[in-house]
């Protein structure tokens, strides 16, 4: 018998003391499950989030991903961890040794976001079934920074391969949450 | 679709969140807690509507919050073990003047918000006063005083 501190005339039942003139519909056992429960998912939700602190579930220290290309002199830095219709960067620095300007993005990337805007803009863009290549003007010989502004247009894992061509290009992938 | 998806989506969770929190999260408000229940409507907010701020989406999403409250309380007219799963289950925390420390301590209530809601409901001073506490499944403690000859 569980003791409560209750000082009554009490009928025992299976799931603990009754209160005979009390007419309540109280199920202890299942009460305490419940709060057992509870307690399972107070540390679930601490679980969640630290994991969005660390960036699991979106932007952050563990979403953050840099791609070398083309013997490093691309560098591709986006985040893992999206979310859905929300904002986000996919930064691509041309290092000083390259000879020109150029980003291809396959198709079945650009299907599944929505560029918003890119700086600087790009000179030329040219487009087929494949992809998508943008020509950007160098006014010197330093390295250049290109910033799409993307925005994930649906939730899941999305695909993509970037590079200068598409045969020198790698793959990569993100998880947008929805 | 999307805005039937989101909406029972957010229901969901929040159903959830809410059944994880506990039953005393909520019903004992002072004014920060009132003010803090806004910012989580507020916070709700972008997830039902996402980016369409249309008078369609709007409707389409009160409709199926509505729809999906009223679905769940026919289905707990049909399974009471569901009404359980959803709103919980009464729980007595004071029998005849003596606090079930264990029970309080496990639903987070101490004696003071017992006296509490003696004070408010019934003008009683002590515990001793108590013939039993309820803890009820909105949240909220009710009184049985003990009769006035016992008293």
């Amino acid at each position: 018998m569980q003791s409560d501190g209750a000082n009554v005339q009490v009928a025992m039942h299976a799931n603990g003391p009754r209160f005979p003139d009390l007419q309540l519909d109280e199920d202890i056992g299942f009460q305490r499950r419940c709060w057992r429960v509870q307690r399972v998912g107070w540390f679930m939700q601490l679980v969640l989030m630290f994991a969005a602190l660390v960036g699991f579930v979106g932007p952050g220290p563990l979403s953050r991903t840099v791609m070398n290309l083309d013997d490093a002199h691309i560098r591709v830095s986006y985040a893992r961890f999206g979310r859905y219709q929300t904002p986000q960067l996919l930064q691509v620095r041309i290092g000083a040794r390259s000879d020109k300007a150029v980003v291809w993005i396959s198709a079945n990337f650009l299907a599944d976001i929505n560029i918003e805007r890119i700086f600087p803009e790009p000179n030329r863009v040219e487009v087929n079934h494949a992809g998508a290549t943008l020509h950007f003007r160098r006014s010197d010989s330093t390295s250049s920074m290109i910033t799409f502004h993307v925005r994930p247009t649906c939730p899941g894992i999305i695909r993509g391969r970037i590079g200068t061509t598409p045969d020198r290009s790698t793959p990569f992938w993100q998880f947008v949450y929805p | 679709m999307d805005s039937v998806l989101r909406a029972i989506a957010v229901y969901a969770f929040m159903l959830i969140v809410f059944r994880i929190g506990g039953r005393r999260s909520f019903a004992a408000m002072t004014s920060f807690d009132f003010i803090f229940l806004l910012i989580i409507a507020e916070a709700t907010q972008q997830a039902l509507l996402g980016q369409d701020l249309s008078v369609t989406n709007g409707l389409l999403v009160v409709v199926t919050l509505i729809m999906i409250d009223i679905g769940l309380s026919l289905l707990k007219v049909r399974w009471p073990r569901l009404e359980l799963w959803l709103d919980g289950t009464s729980t007595v925390i004071l029998a005849d003047g003596r606090p079930m420390k264990d029970r309080m301590r496990l639903a987070r209530i101490d004696e003071d918000d017992i006296l509490h809601a003696a004070r408010l409901h019934h003008g009683l001073e002590r515990l001793d006063q108590i013939k039993y506490a309820v803890l009820e499944k909105s949240g909220g403690i009710t009184i049985i005083p003990l009769s006035h000859d016992a008293r």
